[in-house]
């Protein structure tokens, strides 16, 4: 059982956190920082897949790396960029290399990167690659033999099946039909697109609390009140209150990395009881996770 | 109406309303439409207890100010019943969606499956589409089709890139599945959602009639 399912199921609050694969092979500095600040203070380290289609290292290669090291790897994983061969040939990559605990996600579209010329796959989805990690779990896969009988696997990888959910996303329902759908595909946790507002994350629960899923709430470490905007704007499921940014934009300067550690850490400890984690995106600040840690008074 | 197979009568069992009124297409018929077998079609479901409130022929359903015409024409079978069965392209699909709430509120479900046929791209330019999957699921979506529509072509609902409505690849299109969303809650009939088949299947597209 994977550290991360363990964690969760003992019922502790349970925090993970996310690393970024470069665009080129220099995998060091993301290893250096998941070593120096996220070691021991989290229980697993999301490794993000190509995201926001943006050209890069995958996911599987530093989730080895990590592992070497001792630290537990969330495989993230997107539909955009290859079809069911190749993702069930991955898991089992995956699976052969000791990476139990995956994310299953749909995928930004092609259009949000930089290679806009690229074919977008999604062949599956992030429903349907759960019913595939089922599947191979179950010895077989979502082919057929000549014969049409369910193929077998020599050798049968375990995972521990993750997925996404957008809990402030401007219409819920949609998004409390389709976790459902993902739990019914055999999701074992779940991790949340960035929450600022705790009263619609508290709403958003309270829908899909029959489930009975762990969820992680998202956090996403405001940098500055350009950012926050930025976020308002253009981040789908996103809301910050006015309130955050105004703190923001009041503090000086060098303040601002400690008003972002502080907001941070008062989601976490409002929101703590109403979910089973938090899954922290520092993008780029992980320094400041052990901080925000501290500041969320678990 | 471009290359289409009658779905088999399970398919539809049990997802349709207890009346219906029966639209076939027959435009674009120099290429091939399975008449015959869609009356078979109807026959069995009036064998199942449905009861067929009116059966029209028509032809080039996908032109929306020509069906619009056709269903006011039709609007006394329509009325009494509670969906409209349509065997015709995605595209003719869409356009009965579309069009039947000027004469009544009700579901549209697709008694067809369109399938690719080479050389062979529709016969005029209509804002909706059908991509020719070969797994009609209009029926299940409120008539509104994700698989040509959505960026993503995805069949699971919606993937959480929408911002105000409209779907993360541009501003000016709509996220189809909200629309979709929206539509079904209306109708009472979102329950249709867990009817679609989690996983498409790129081969039914070419299980066409060869020429």
């Amino acid at each position: 059982m994977s550290k991360l399912q363990e964690s969760l199921e003992s019922g502790k609050f349970t925090i993970t956190g996310e690393i970024g694969p470069p665009k080129g092979n220099n995998i060091q500095p993301a290893l250096d920082e998941a070593d120096e600040f996220l070691r021991d203070k989290i229980v697993a380290v999301n490794v993000t897949d190509i995201q926001t289609a943006v050209m890069r290292a995958g996911s599987i290669s530093a989730c080895v790396l990590l592992k070497e090291m001792g630290i537990e790897p969330i495989m993230q994983m997107v539909c955009r960029d290859r079809n069911r061969l190749a993702l069930q040939s991955d898991l089992l990559n995956a699976s052969i290399f000791g990476i139990e605990n995956v994310l299953s996600i749909t995928g930004d579209h092609i259009v949000m990167g930089d290679h806009l010329d690229a074919m977008p796959v999604f062949d599956l989805d992030a429903v349907s690659l759960l019913m595939a990690m089922v599947l191979l779990e179950s010895g077989t896969d979502m082919g057929k033999t000549m014969k049409g009988e369910p193929n077998k696997l020599d050798g049968v990888p375990k995972f521990f099946k993750g997925c996404v959910v957008a809990p402030c996303a401007e219409e819920v329902e949609p998004q409390a039909i389709k976790l459902e759908k993902k739990v019914a595909a055999g999701a074992q946790f779940v991790q949340t697109q960035a929450v600022y507002d705790p009263k619609a994350f508290e709403a958003f629960i309270k829908k899909v609390e029959h489930l009975k899923v762990p969820i992680l709430v998202g956090i996403v470490v405001l940098k500055g009140a350009g950012m926050a905007k930025y976020m308002n704007k253009n981040v789908p499921g996103v809301t910050v209150p006015d309130k955050l940014i105004e703190r923001l934009s009041s503090a000086a300067k060098e303040d601002v990395p400690k008003v972002a550690v502080d907001i941070a850490g008062e989601l976490i400890h409002d929101m703590k009881d109403m979910c089973q984690g938090a899954h922290i995106m520092p993008l780029g600040w992980d320094k400041f996770v052990p901080d925000i840690i501290e500041a969320a008074k678990l | 109406m471009l290359v289409t197979q009658i779905k088999p009568t399970e398919e539809l069992d049990g997802l349709l309303p207890k009346s219906l009124y029966v639209i076939h297409c027959l435009g674009c018929k120099e290429v091939h439409f399975p008449l015959e077998e869609a009356k078979a079609s109807v026959e069995e479901l009036k064998g199942l207890g449905i009861k067929i409130e009116g059966e029209e022929m028509a032809d080039y359903v996908c032109r929306p100010d020509f069906t619009e015409k056709r269903l006011k024409l039709y609007a006394d079978g329509i009325k009494k019943a509670d969906g409209v069965l349509v065997y015709a392209c995605g595209v003719g699909i869409q356009t009965v969606a579309e069009k039947i709430t000027e004469v009544k509120d009700i579901p549209v479900f697709a008694g067809c499956d369109t399938v690719r046929l080479s050389g062979y791209a529709g016969l005029m330019p209509t804002e909706l589409d059908c991509v020719r999957c070969g797994e009609c699921i209009l029926g299940l979506t409120a008539g509104i089709c994700p698989v040509a529509n959505c960026a993503k072509g995805l069949v699971n609902g919606a993937c959480g890139g929408a911002m105000d409505g409209k779907c993360e690849i541009s501003s000016e299109k709509d996220c189809v599945w909200l629309l979709i969303h929206n539509r079904l809650k209306k109708q009472g009939r979102l329950k249709m959602l867990d009817k679609i088949n989690p996983v498409r299947d790129h081969i039914s597209a070419e299980k066409g009639v060869k020429f």
